[in-house]
């Protein structure tokens, strides 16, 4: 049985909390009656929820495999099609970034690219958006809680 | 699909072009799976999509799982195959069994901020599985991980698994050299290079032949680690040279040795590889150039055959073709190319989906 983590815990209650969160469609081979348990315990969710004026439309989640000077490569999970791994590439430019998240750019950077509809005074305008995700603060509980978890799985390793 | 007669030996190899997985049949029902990868027609692990078209249970069916290394294309549903396989044993390197490794997977799995079933989220699902609580097979250097005697088999000969690798001095020194990558990962994707040489490399042995199995282990300058104390070994393996050899690390020259191909395998060896779709890709058309000097029986479960990118919401192409964006497939279809024998008789080689024959 896999245990949500604590930090995935409060990404959970984050996407309660955001009207913008997608909810993560699990592939279910139900046909083969093969336990997939895992796929049941975590939608796709944000750090940080999205503006509540964009409609995504289509989302992936993304990281980055090479840098290049104007540009970068990713491969791309459709988290709107409730993939689990990576079946797109892409190249995309370094000046669509935030100044913000062109300091988060680097090899192996988890980030999230959504094209929709953005609504601002009664205007809509069609979006494409990256966002870089952002390292969790993590609390002194929180990594009390992973080392625990870690000391537990060793221990049933005899690794102790 | 029909599954192999009692008496026939089975080697399967599977691989979209991230991924690759060997199913193997001793003989008498006796299955074997090493490492998984994912259909994407059906994101399923091809070993159990493949079983279930033969109308085998895995529960039943299998008897033993092996993981040759940690990295992402070599575990992609290995998870899965262990919940569906709880009667078979697991075989792990054992230069991955350790205090360092098993708490920073624990931690980088934690931490990493993705919906994503990473190679370090299946990977801790190993480390948390029934089969690691019911004595694994920790595998390095010249250790038989799975034995049948004849007397069980319906081909009257034993079947042998030897792990040939990581050799001590490669397990000894694991944690110094990819320690330093999950420091650095930190909630990022995890990178995979520099661990290829801990991967497993196999010598199966049964019905008078022996089949080298390459997974991803690579040259090494470094004489401890990779091919060359491999091929040390050599002399001491059952068996004669290998008739069947499983090309490793998706034929790159990084997992090429002269030196294999002149001592461990038989003139004309029947190879097998499988692709690598990321990057530039593998193999490059001077990688199988180089192959087929060494043989003229070269297969690969697929070199050019991408999964179609899917269709989207018209208001998504455009805005693709506005940003000049172009969306490419990163997943191959799966192919397969299956070897079959019985005692006496040669390889009968079959080819499933886009799989082909790259040899004259």
């Amino acid at each position: 049985m896999l245990r949500i983590s604590a930090f995935k815990e409060r990404q959970l209650k984050v996407a309660a909390n955001s009207e913008g969160a997608a909810a993560g469609v699990a592939n279910n081979p139900e046909a083969m009656n093969i336990d997939d348990n895992a796929s049941l315990l975590l939608p796709f969710t944000p750090v940080a929820p999205l503006p509540s004026s964009l409609t995504a439309i289509q989302e992936w989640e993304g990281y980055v495999t090479e840098i290049h000077e104007t540009s970068f490569e990713a491969s791309l999970m459709d988290v709107t099609r409730g993939m689990r791994y990576e079946t797109e590439k892409a190249e995309l430019l370094i000046s669509d970034l935030s100044s913000e998240d062109r300091e988060r750019l680097s090899v192996g950077a988890i980030f999230r690219w959504v094209i929709g509809y953005q609504t601002h005074r009664g205007m809509r305008q069609r979006v494409s958006q990256v966002y870089f995700r952002k390292m969790p603060d993590w609390s002194m509980v929180e990594l009390a809680a992973v080392s625990k978890r870690a000391d537990e799985l060793l221990e049933s390793l005899g690794l102790t | 699909m029909t599954p192999p007669d009692n008496d026939e030996i089975e080697l399967s190899l599977f691989g979209p072009g991230f991924g690759e997985c060997v199913v193997v049949h001793a003989g008498s029902s006796h299955w074997a799976i090493i490492d998984s990868c994912i259909d994407a027609a059906n994101g399923v692990p091809a070993s159990l999509y493949y079983l279930h078209q033969m109308a085998l249970d895995p529960k039943v069916a299998v008897k033993m799982v092996m993981v040759t290394h940690w990295h992402d294309d070599h575990i992609r549903g290995i998870s899965k195959v262990l919940r569906a396989c709880t009667c078979a044993k697991l075989v792990i390197p054992s230069a991955i069994l350790t205090r360092d490794f098993v708490r920073a997977v624990v931690e980088a799995d934690e931490k990493t901020v993705s919906a994503n079933s990473s190679g370090v989220h299946e990977i801790r699902a190993v480390f948390e599985s029934e089969q690691m609580r019911n004595n694994p097979v920790l595998a390095g250097e010249n250790q038989i991980v799975w034995s049948i005697s004849a007397a069980d088999l319906a081909h009257a000969t034993p079947f042998e698994l030897r792990a040939l690798s990581p050799s001590g001095q490669q397990t000894l020194s694991m944690w110094r050299r990819i320690g330093k990558d999950f420091a650095a990962a930190k909630g990022r994707r995890l990178p995979q290079a520099g661990s290829n040489d801990l991967s497993i490399a196999t010598w199966m042995t049964t019905a008078g032949e022996a089949v080298l199995l390459g997974a991803d282990l690579e040259v090494h300058a470094d004489p401890t680690c990779g091919w060359t104390p491999v091929i040390n070994l050599a002399q001491q393996l059952p068996g004669t040279k290998a008739a069947v050899f499983k090309v490793p690390h998706h034929g790159s020259p990084t997992g090429h040795d002269p030196a294999v191909w002149q001592f461990m395998l038989q003139p004309n060896a029947l190879s097998i590889l499988t692709p690598w779709t990321r990057g530039s890709g593998l193999p490059r058309a001077e990688d199988l150039v180089r192959i087929r000097q060494f043989t003229n029986h070269a297969y690969a479960t697929n070199l050019n055959q991408m999964v179609a990118v899917a269709r989207r919401d018209p208001v998504v192409s455009k805005t693709l073709r506005d940003l000049n964006i172009r969306l490419e497939p990163a997943e191959g279809k799966l192919g397969h190319v299956r070897l079959r024998k019985k005692p006496g008789a040669p390889w009968a080689v079959d080819l499933f989906g886009p799989a082909s024959r790259f040899s004259p």
